[in-house]
């Protein structure tokens, strides 16, 4: 059972990871095929494995693995701002645009 | 519509309609298939529910407040706080004989004669000595075997002398001792009264299976426990001693049979734990094992059947529920060391053997009685407290532990109420990192986590049960039963 995918739509790193999910259940041969796309060949462990569903399975979890990546590069710059202030006796948070001083007044109370 | 970011989450699909989102501070919540292609598109309604219930768990933000930052962070250090105060349990092996020979000895138990075996005093004053190098303001001393009540003296020592130094400097510190409780005696009892010392011994299940694990002389184990049990409880309260028990191929036909001995006998927890791949377990594995799939079927059935008594009024604990459950539903850390991330071996837990040497865990003392020292932290003799937890070995395992960098654990929906077991990865697979589709741990906590998730969402009861439970709280059952 082979899977063709097109570098373009997911990069490799993606799909390798993706296939990393896949080792228990199959032996899983990435190969660079021509024009950018990837073939995955799926061989059974064991003789007798159905493997059709796998490759449906494998083209389902690359496009999840495509929204984790989105989410992951949405959230990156948050998640690691968390992870600083949740550790760090400093406060990491700026505050400019939300507190004003005695002089400053971000949110317009005051007028 | 309206304008929102996301905040940091992971997701799971389900079922073919259903999928699950859980955020950095493992809060979750179900969406349909349709709204969380909305949410991540950010084509969300501000006035759905969903919207609201993503809102309020801090899915997203949709103001320039700072507040779900500040929250997020402050739950995330919550969640951390197992790191706060470095090592706080210490386990003490004073001897390694047994009178016991069981099959799936985790300990490597010599035989009851060889007095070499015993630790001396020396080697726990320098282990004490290292104890109190800590900075954790509560501390832990467990006593363990082979059976520690062959070696009685030195249990004595340990808590006589850690008790003095822990009012010297003004620490809180509590003993247990793991004893089979088969050779304990009136003095013991006194003495572990006087020092309010807990009890932690074995119980397998009924008399049969329990006295089959667990050979001695007189094939009398589940006789002496229960009637070591009835002392203790007796002597020093009934909440004073508990009970755990290990799955062997034997306790698999008789989940329901097991947990009504803890019922019968007035435990309120249970701890269903399957056998660990070291010591005598793994030399015995052809007659003990069993795969981790049955166990998870054992697991289910147990489960099911521990449920059915907090329904009827029961007050029965499953603990490693307990702990994945109070990591799902509240914000707290757990403290046990293989549901943590980086892992607590080492610099949760640390073990000092019969010989002063210092092992990450148990489980690392148990592979170097099988030849590999490869987890050993040193020796109380010869090394200091800053090689020892500051060493390239300790770092070595505390850097393969942190499940957010693990292949397979990163991307995981679950990943906040998991962890890493790197000792049990190496043992099984040879590596520290583990091959996370391939591992049976992955195996057991995906399979419990997604059961327990599904428990939760069938009925308000087993809601009810399961707080209960977190808040180790009897009383709730009442409004269950």
């Amino acid at each position: 059972m082979t899977l063709t995918v097109d570098l373009a739509v997911y990069p490799l790193e993606l799909v390798l990871r993706t296939c990393h999910a896949f080792m228990a259940r199959c032996f899983v041969h990435p190969r660079m095929a021509n024009q950018g796309l990837l073939s995955i060949e799926l061989v059974a462990r064991d003789e007798g494995d159905a493997l059709h569903d796998l490759s449906g399975e494998l083209a389902n979890a690359l496009l999840d693995a495509h929204v984790r990546m989105i989410v992951a590069e949405e959230t990156r710059a948050i998640r690691e701002l968390l992870v600083a202030q949740a550790f760090c006796e400093a406060d990491l948070l700026d505050r400019r645009s939300v507190e004003g001083d005695e002089y400053d007044d971000p949110r317009g109370i005051a007028s | 519509m309206s304008a929102f970011g996301l905040l940091p989450f992971r997701f799971l699909r389900i079922d073919e309609t259903r999928t699950l989102v859980v955020n950095e501070v493992g809060e979750f919540h179900h969406l349909t298939n349709e709204e969380f292609l909305q949410f991540v598109r950010h084509e969300f309604s501000s006035d759905s529910t969903a919207y609201l219930d993503l809102k309020a768990k801090h899915f997203l933000f949709d103001s320039d407040s700072l507040v779900p930052f500040e929250l997020l962070a402050t739950k995330y250090r919550t969640k951390k706080a197992f790191l706060d105060g470095f090592t706080s349990l210490h386990l003490f092996v004073v001897s390694l004989r047994c009178e016991h020979s069981c099959h799936y000895c985790q300990v490597s138990r010599v035989s009851i004669d060889r007095a070499r075996y015993d630790m001396s005093g020396e080697t726990a004053r320098r282990a004490l000595d290292l104890v109190f190098r800590s900075p954790a303001p509560r501390l832990k001393i467990e006593l363990q075997g082979g059976e520690p009540l062959l070696h009685f003296e030195r249990v004595r020592q340990i808590v006589l002398d850690a008790r003095m130094r822990a009012e010297a400097e003004n620490r809180e510190i509590e003993f247990v001792v793991t004893t089979n409780l088969a050779l304990l005696n009136d003095e013991m009892l006194a003495f572990f009264k006087e020092h309010d010392v807990f009890l932690s011994t074995s119980l397998d299940g009924p008399e049969a299976l329990h006295n089959a694990n667990r050979p001695r002389p007189g094939n009398d184990s589940h006789a002496r426990a229960l009637e070591g049990i009835r002392r203790v409880r007796e002597t020093l309260g009934q909440d004073r001693v508990a009970a755990l028990m290990t799955t062997t191929r034997g306790s698999l036909a008789l989940p329901e049979a097991i947990v009504d001995e803890y019922a019968r006998l007035g435990f309120t927890s249970i701890f269903l734990r399957p056998l660990s791949p070291y010591g005598f377990a793994l030399r015995s594995v052809r007659a003990t094992g069993y795969s981790m799939r049955e166990f998870l079927q054992f697991y289910v059935r147990a489960l099911d059947r521990i449920l059915a008594l907090n329904a009827g009024g029961t007050y029965l604990v499953e603990t490693y529920a307990q702990l994945l459950l109070t990591r799902m539903l509240t914000p707290f850390a757990t403290g046990y060391v293989d549901l943590q991330s980086p892992a607590g071996a080492g610099i949760g837990a640390v073990v000092y053997n019969y010989d002063g040497d210092v092992y990450a865990s148990d489980e690392s003392r148990m592979l170097a009685e099988m030849g590999d020292t490869r987890f050993r932290l040193g020796n109380v003799h010869r090394d200091c407290y800053e090689s020892i937890f500051g060493g390239e070995t300790l770092r070595r395992i505390v850097t393969a532990s942190v499940a957010e960098s693990i292949p397979g654990c990163a991307d995981c929906a679950f990943l906040p109420w998991c962890g890493a077991d790197p000792v049990h990865h190496y043992a099984t697979t040879g590596d520290l990192v583990p091959r996370i589709p391939a591992s049976d741990f992955h195996e057991k906590n995906f399979f419990i986590i997604r059961h327990l998730l599904s428990l939760y969402e069938r009925d308000a009861a087993t809601r009810r049960i399961f707080g209960s439970w977190i808040q180790d709280r009897p009383s709730r059952l009442e409004e269950v039963a």
